[in-house]
């Protein structure tokens, strides 16, 4: 008894020595803002030099670090920025919100691919670039587009010539998730995926991780794409207005309530339309009587509204639209001399498609330990055609008409709602939990007809639709993840996320167990591993590497089972003080319940049977990314390199394709290499190069020819998909920048030339008959040949910024 | 003068920006022909065999045949050797619909055997090539007759008026299988009431006697599924053609019902008057090389016309070369048809009949 006694004294004691070490700790929360803008800073790190204990900054700007009573030194950092100090004697809880001063060192910056809190950072398989980086990368139409740049770092490979398309670590295009504001955008392309629908204007920060997901991702098997835009300045108002060779677009932002509401707002617009109204008039010109109307553009809209209603309170308000138009009118008109009638022929074409993204999200500092974001969603993504035909006939005081209209609609809407905290107990666990609720609402394609017809007075009517109905589905998840901080050396993160997904009366449950971890090995040297698991419960239709808007998403059915991966990662990272940041990852990626198309099938068109055109098998890739960058000094850039491997299985009983076995999937590219140079040696004047080299593309081509004497056809036989490469891909590209002070603000006149050397790239490849060509010293009458898109492509734009 | 000075330039702009084609250099590695072996067996006639050699895709050349081979077929119990004949397959001469002109009857030399198949026969095929190391085999094995039955038809005129006469035709008949690995074809013959070319005195004449191949459609998910042509050609859950294919596997086996329509033409009508309509159907048992063959061969031409379609790789049971070896037991079944009467009266005629 007197034992037992003693035990819970013991006990006692420990945990109030325990509430009592817990009491000697304070914390320090705050937001870090730039100085210049009041821009929220995301990652930036907040680190006491005398414990050695750090923080990073959320998606809000918002630190929190928990520290023993006693002196603090801190370091407030960030890319871009000077370096903050402050010395604390900490005894009670704080608040220090800090403005960060732009760095006149790193303004000269101008590239820079920064890793997540560099090599000491838990997480692996993840690349952080400042939009100021992006826009400086010179791009086709000097159109400053992300996903190009991005295509620029190891582990991204673009799909065909100009196209925005990401294809990350063996991935289809697909299985990259793209957040808007920690929303999901489906269409993230322009005019068949030429140009991406992310206005580098409105973006804040773009984070893409390739693999070791944390726990708070999922839905997509290869990769994350996490856009932040800007909450506007709350000092004054600014404003950028640029022009250039296709598209114009304006942005303005500021303080709408003083240090309280700010708001951004961006417009983007191509003129393609306007540009060719002289030749449209004159092809309507050519028709008799006739006049014709017609075009393209596209536009992007992003506006975003921030109100602070106290240093823990914030409201925002999001939005994105961003649409492709085709349309089309034309009209015939005819007067009949003899009996006084007239007579009218219209016809009006009409091709919408694009996003709508909208979201509305509340942060709130629940105590200094615990921050909570909940938000609410819309997205919208449609694809709209309609054709209408009109004849009116004028005789005396009567109308005689017939109208006819053919529409057809397709596209996905999802409603979100989702809450997670961040919750800090102390230094050494950083944990993350929530949960998110998605209805999805996938509408495949329906078509519909109109006729109506007034002749003498009778009306006829007839209206139908016909096509799939709207198929509802019901997305759960939750995670819990934690960074945690074992020791000095030792790093790690792990979580889960647990997910649901209902449609036609099933149920797809799915544990998802994430870990990563990061092993010091030195002050500059670290070693880093990470395993992820990831489930998709969605497709998307298309079997071309061009973006058709006519690409539908679909979700998983009764059939249709939802794909998985497992995904292991190891890398090692080091710090090369002052000269550059070297990395080496290598990485295994096992695919399950891939799609692919059955011999012969397509989805142009119509999406209706598509489950009877695909097949399911699997697919696998593995890899080797280094990277050597340099962010210091006046040139700066990245030598990027993947040597990868791509494949599929397609092997299940009566489900094969290959005669079931492997073969390299579409866009396996055995070496990718991406240099990325910038020199920028005074305010005045910066210019950058990039220069890519890669393997070329597979096709699959039949090299062998056969009669079958039975029907008299000229069989092509193919010995095995994807057989053939491509000719290798390179290219360089160039931009020059002159910015000049004016009296309001600065002008820049940017040039920019897409393929300097004029390479002439293969888009794609075809037989053609009647054309020489020597195969091994054999000369033949027909030719392989190769179609380029873009040859040397010079581009101008002015921008003044205020 | 001054604008003399951008002429090289401009020229130097439009060169580059126009050649946007041009021949790809590639290493297609090995490119040495294949052996070509083409058999398609049909239970209970005698059996012919294709040998020849493929040819590069770049070579526009004719297609050489293999004429001095050594070829044997075992099937069942009976062994033989084939003997070369140059004019041992005929495609012959061809109506061109679209053009409205007669194709050319083109021979192809081939081996014949005295040997006829059986239902349930194993086949074995085995050539030996001078100049070519592997011997070249494939085996099949013979597939058993369709069960075919009429369940009921519709007919209803579509339309009437001096010229022409068409009537809309609906078909059930339902396939029995034997296990859930049976393939089959089914293709429709009309008797074709058309004009043909009458060579001794020039001019048109009606010829009833021919039996065509006639174009059909069926609502039916199994052949979307099934077939290769209707996964192309239907994106509604049907068919559209001349030739369906369908597996059992679709159907786990056992009996299934199709539902065939087709519009039957008859042309003027003074010809057809008390004439009986023939309709005929005809149902292939395939074995399943024969069957994989056919819907990926057929598959092959739709394919042309889609730029986006994936590419179809067109099936092969030979070893040591390219080509096929696949068996087919053949069945007809005459549809019942009424008989045409009097059309000259305008008013609709409905027939309907159940078996």
């Amino acid at each position: 008894m007197i034992k037992l006694k003693k035990k819970l004294l013991i006990v006692l004691l420990l945990l109030t020595g325990c509430r009592i070490a817990e009491a000697q700790n304070f914390t320090i929360r705050g937001t870090i803002r730039a100085l210049s803008s009041g821009e929220t800073l995301i990652s930036a790190t907040v680190y006491d030099m005398l414990s050695g204990k750090g923080a990073l900054t959320n998606a809000e700007g918002r630190y929190s670090l928990t520290l023993p009573k006693g002196k603090v030194i801190l370091r407030i950092s960030y890319v871009g920025y000077k370096t903050f100090f402050d010395t604390i004697d900490l005894s009670k809880n704080e608040e220090l919100n800090v403005w960060l001063e732009s760095s006149t060192v790193l303004q000269t910056v101008t590239i820079k691919a920064d890793r997540i809190s560099s090599h000491r950072s838990s997480q692996m398989s993840a690349i952080d670039i400042p939009v100021e980086n992006i826009k400086s990368v010179p791009v086709l139409f000097g159109e400053t587009d992300v996903l190009k740049a991005l295509q620029l770092l190891p582990g991204v490979q673009s799909g065909t010539e100009g196209m925005s398309g990401i294809y990350v670590r063996g991935g289809g295009p697909d299985q990259n998730l793209f957040l808007l504001d920690g929303v999901p955008l489906y269409n993230v392309n322009h005019l068949g995926g030429f140009f991406s629908a992310f206005n580098a204007d409105a973006i804040k920060n773009v984070t893409l991780y390739k693999g070791s997901f944390p726990a708070h991702f999922g839905g997509r098997l290869s990769s994350v794409l996490d856009i932040t835009t800007n909450d506007g300045n709350d000092k004054k108002l600014h404003g950028n207005a640029t022009i250039g060779v296709i598209a114009a677009k304006v942005n303005l932002e500021g303080p709408l309530y003083k240090d309280k509401t700010t708001f951004n707002v961006s417009y983007r617009r191509t003129y393609f339309d306007l540009l060719m109204q002289p030749a449209i008039m004159a092809i309507g010109a050519m028709e008799d009587a006739g006049r014709l109307n017609a075009g393209y553009y596209f536009y992007d809209l992003n506006a975003k509204v921030t109100h602070r209603f106290s240093d823990r309170s914030r409201l925002i308000g999001s939005w994105y639209s961003g649409d492709d138009k085709i349309y089309a009118r034309m009209k015939y008109t005819y007067n009949y001399e003899y009996n006084g009638s007239t007579s009218e022929e219209i016809m009006k074409l009409g091709y919408n498609w694009g996003n709508l993204v909208g979201s509305l999200r509340w942060n709130y500092e629940l105590t200094p330990k615990m921050f909570m974001n909940v938000t609410g969603a819309y997205t919208r993504y449609r694809n709209d055609i309609s054709i209408r035909l009109e004849e009116n006939e004028y005789y005396y005081n009567t109308t005689e008409y017939y109208n006819a209209e053919m529409t057809y609609k397709s596209g996905i809407r999802d409603i979100t709602a989702k809450v997670d905290f961040d919750y800090q107990p102390n230094p050494d666990h950083k944990v993350k939990f929530g949960g998110n609720y998605i209805h999805h609402i996938f509408q495949p394609d329906v078509t519909g007809t109109r006729y109506e017809e007034n002749y003498s007075g009778t009306d006829v009517i007839f209206d139908t639709t016909l096509g799939e109905s709207r198929v509802h589905a019901n997305e759960i998840s939750t995670f819990i993840e934690d960074d945690w901080t074992i020791n000095e050396a030792f790093k790690i993160n792990g979580g889960v996320n647990l997910t649901g997904f209902a449609v036609q009366g099933k149920f797809y449950p799915s544990i998802q167990p994430r870990l990563s971890g990061r092993w010091m090995l030195s002050e500059d040297l670290s070693f880093k591993a990470g395993y992820s698991y990831m489930t998709q419960y969605m497709h998307q239709l298309s079997n071309s590497s061009i973006s058709l808007p006519t690409d539908l998403w679909v979700p998983v059915t009764k059939r249709i089972v939802p794909m998985y991966a497992h995904q292991v990662a190891a890398g090692a990272f080091y710090n090369w003080s002052g000269i550059a940041d070297l990395s080496a990852e290598v990485y295994y990626k096992k695919m399950k319940n891939m799609l692919e198309y059955k011999d012969g099938a397509s989805f142009l068109g119509s999406s209706t049977g598509w489950e009877d055109k695909v097949y399911m098998g699997d697919g696998w890739s593995y890899g080797l990314e280094l990277l050597a960058q340099r962010t210091i000094g006046d040139i700066t850039g990245w030598i990027g390199y993947t040597w990868s491997k791509t494949m599929r299985l397609f092997d299940r009983e009566g489900q094969m394709i290959n005669n079931g076995e492997p073969f390299p999937a579409k866009y396996d590219r055995r070496h990718d290499l991406s240099i990325m140079v910038s020199y920028k040696p005074n305010k005045e004047f910066d210019c950058s190069a990039t220069w890519v080299l890669s393997s070329g593309n597979v096709g699959t081509l039949s090299m062998h020819e056969y009669i079958d004497p039975t029907t008299g056809q000229t069989i092509h036989y193919i010995e095995n998909r994807n057989n053939f490469r491509m000719p290798m891909y390179h290219r360089m590209d160039v931009g020059v920048n002159f910015h000049k002070e004016k009296k309001h603000g600065t002008r820049t006149i940017s040039l920019s030339v897409y393929n300097v050397y004029n390479r002439k790239n293969p888009f794609m490849v075809y037989e053609k008959n009647n054309t020489h060509s020597v195969i091994n010293g054999v000369h033949y009458n027909s030719a392989l040949v190769q179609l380029s898109l873009f040859p040397i492509m010079p581009s101008l734009s002015y921008s003044y910024k205020f | 003068m001054v604008r003399k000075r951008y002429i090289p330039m401009i020229l130097m702009l439009a060169t580059l920006m126009s050649s946007c084609e041009k021949v790809v250099d590639f290493d297609p590695g090995e490119v040495e022909p294949y052996v070509v072996m083409v058999s398609k067996p049909v239970s209970d006639s005698l059996v012919a065999v294709y040998l020849g050699y493929s040819r590069f895709f770049l070579d526009n050349r004719n297609f050489n045949i293999i004429d001095n081979a050594s070829i044997t077929i075992t099937s069942g119990n009976n062994t033989a050797v084939g003997t070369y004949d140059p004019k041992c397959f005929i495609q012959s001469e061809y109506y061109d619909d679209w053009n409205g002109y007669y194709g050319p009857t083109t021979y192809y030399g081939g081996y014949k055997f005295t040997v006829s198949p059986h239902p349930g026969d194993t086949m074995r095929l085995s050539a030996t090539v001078p100049g070519y190391s592997e011997t070249v085999t494939a085996t099949t094995v013979v597939p058993q007759q369709p069960q075919v039955e009429i369940v009921d038809y519709v007919v209803d005129t579509m339309n009437e008026d001096p010229y022409s006469t068409s009537f809309y035709y609906r078909l059930r008949f339902r396939v029995n299988c034997n296990s859930n690995k049976d393939f089959f074809s089914v293709k429709l013959y009309c008797g074709e009431i058309r004009q043909t070319l009458d060579d001794t005195v020039w001019m048109w004449v009606w010829d009833t006697t021919q039996m065509r191949e006639s174009y059909f459609s069926v609502s039916d998910p199994i052949v979307n599924n099934a077939s290769l042509e209707g996964a192309l050609d239907g994106d509604d859950g049907s068919y559209g053609g001349r030739e369906m294919y369908f597996s059992s596997e679709r159907f786990s086996g056992g009996a299934h019902e199709f539902t065939m329509e087709f519009e039957y033409y008859y042309g003027m009508q003074a010809q057809i008057n008390g004439m009986e309509l023939p309709v005929v159907l005809e149902v292939r048992s395939l074995s399943e090389e024969m069957y994989r063959y056919d819907i990926t061969s057929t598959g092959y031409t739709s394919e042309l016309d889609g730029l986006f379609s994936e590419p179809v790789q067109v099936y092969c049971n030979i070893k040591g070369g390219i080509g096929i070896f696949g068996a087919s037991t053949n069945r007809r079944v005459k549809a019942p048809t009424p008989r045409v009467e009097n059309f000259n009266n305008s008013s609709s005629n409905y027939y309907k009949k159940k078996k």
